[in-house]
């Protein structure tokens, strides 16, 4: 049972990645070129029909997941490279830090991605990445607070105390010690955080603070469908998305699963 | 020269109103090759005193003297004597080793300390002195490329030792060195660090509730309650003709089979 999750996960998420490297060498038609051919249908040549600019919704659908990919690495990429250093550094010690580091996490956390983007997006320009660096700003104090609480388990093992016998710098010990140690942990968080930031993208984009209208995005799609004349163009990328997602989030509970019992017996 | 040499330290934790004493006006002497036993119950501040022997800590106040020299943690080159010189081995081996590096990178961790960088009583050669102490403390040489959790948790103290070992200590903190081990393999792990203390003429501290730990180690004892050092000699003098109430209480407690 928990291998299947595993698997799932694993294959979902692979066939995301595996159509997005697909689609940087060959898609069926150029996915930003209009054509005359409008709400076609599904028929040859274009098997998963045309939108409303008469683009081909197969190659854009598959061009969508390099952009769904770029915004999981970036939004989760920016949570982790601010997140899990300040983490670690509060967890450390530094009480007085400790402090102003999680009421600002608090703070950050109780602003909205979408209240981010918003302002963001009035600032420079709604684009994929003031969406994607919005919810990696939002995803911030998620790995704040988690490599805080695994740096304090870490911190009460002696072989920290043996460290600092050894005469090992503090920044050192941060590196040698503590990070691998809990990088399963965040790890598993990086998977769910990645399935987040897909979603939350898609839903920027639907609300038009993210991809413009050229830029083949699974979310803009789903905005730029017409659901009288052309429901199944909000169908497709509905199905993407939801497997995308679903993948990431089941990769993440499967390696965590997978990874629990020789958590329980390093802790 | 003294290997130790505490002057009314005192240490406090917490503050306003919720102050503990864990060390009150405590004044030890260790000379050095001597072999200190600090026996008392758990509480007694028997940790917190090896923690600022081990230059941890500092103590709240009072003077704290390592081969002669104040014990200061802000001084670079003072440290850079005390992590050379004082080494330290903990209680429970399956905490004190890192749980994701190998045992030569775990062995060779106080070598590349950059406080000892440039010292002449440091090896330099890591390799080759990981071997040595493995073989010291008796462990086969494979074992530098394995993980600690692929060994028993005797040759994990073992492993410990061979750290401490590595820079060449004079002096060896021991912080209830078997008592997370198994009855059976405590001897052996007791035996070898005798044959070490002697063969490398360190001078050792140990802490430890276990009697009978000291009386086979050690030469001298001091006894801790509450953080007071309330009797301190000779083992065979405190042990056979103890003068105060609370060690006399400590022995009693000692369970015998003849009784």
């Amino acid at each position: 049972m928990k291998k299947l999750t595993l698997i799932v996960g694993l294959v979902c998420s692979g066939f995301v990645v595996l159509v997005a490297l697909v689609s940087l060498v060959w898609t069926p038609f150029d996915p930003t070129k209009v054509s005359t051919h409008r709400y076609g249908g599904l028929s040859w040549p274009h098997i998963l029909g045309t939108d409303g600019l008469g683009m081909d919704t197969a190659s854009r659908l598959m061009t969508g997941a390099q952009t769904t990919l770029l915004v999981g690495i970036l939004a989760v990429g920016i949570a982790a490279v601010i997140g899990v250093p300040l983490g670690i550094y509060v967890g450390m010690g530094h009480k007085m830090l400790g402090e102003v580091v999680a009421r600002a996490s608090d703070i950050l956390y109780a602003l909205p991605a979408l209240l981010l983007a918003i302002l963001l997006a009035a600032a420079v320009g709604a684009s994929v990445m003031t969406a994607t660096v919005a919810i990696g700003i939002a995803t911030i104090p998620i790995f704040q607070r988690m490599a805080r609480a695994a740096t304090l388990t870490v911190m009460s093992q002696d072989y920290i105390l043996a460290a600092e016998v050894a005469g090992t710098p503090r920044f050192i010990i941060a590196l040698r010690h503590i990070l691998p140690n809990i990088a399963p942990l965040l790890g598993v968080q990086a998977a769910a955080s990645f399935s987040m930031a897909i979603l939350a993208e898609a839903g920027l984009a639907y609300l038009g603070l993210s991809a413009p209208q050229a830029v083949p995005a699974w979310g803009r799609m789903l905005r730029d469908a017409d659901i009288y004349t052309a429901p199944g163009q909000a169908v497709i990328p509905g199905i993407a998305i939801a497997v995308a997602v679903m993948g990431f989030n089941l990769l993440g509970d499967g390696v965590r699963d997978y990874l629990d019992p020789r958590l329980r017996e390093v802790r | 020269m003294t290997a130790f040499l505490l002057d009314h330290v005192n240490k406090v934790f917490g503050g306003r109103r919720r102050e503990v004493n864990a060390l009150s006006d405590l004044s030890l002497t260790v000379a050095q090759n001597q072999r200190w036993g600090i026996v008392g119950e758990s509480g007694s501040g028997k940790t917190t005193l090896l923690k600022i022997l081990a230059g941890l800590m500092p103590p709240t106040s009072g003077r704290v003297q390592f081969l002669d020299r104040d014990l200061d943690l802000n001084n670079r080159a003072t440290m850079a004597s005390l992590r050379s010189s004082v080494q330290m081995i903990f209680q429970d081996p399956r905490s004190s080793l890192n749980p994701r590096m190998k045992i030569s990178d775990i062995i060779s961790e106080p070598l590349r300390s950059p406080l000892l960088k440039g010292r002449t009583d440091v090896p330099t050669d890591m390799r080759a002195r990981v071997d040595e102490v493995l073989s010291e403390v008796g462990l086969p040489l494979d074992s530098a490329d394995r993980y600690p959790h692929e060994f028993s948790g005797g040759q994990r103290q073992r492993i410990a030792l061979a750290r401490a070992l590595a820079p060449r200590p004079k002096i060896l903190l021991a912080d209830e060195p078997v008592s997370a081990l198994d009855v059976s393999v405590r001897a052996q792990v007791l035996n070898l660090l005798n044959t070490l203390v002697d063969s490398f003429e360190l001078t050792l501290i140990m802490v430890t509730h276990d009697l009978g730990v000291v009386r086979h180690t050690c030469d001298y004892v001091g006894v801790l309650h509450q953080g007071v050092l309330v009797e301190s000699g000779p083992v065979s003098s405190v042990m056979n003709d103890p003068r105060q109430g609370y060690t006399r209480e400590l022995l009693n407690a000692v369970p015998r089979l003849d009784s």
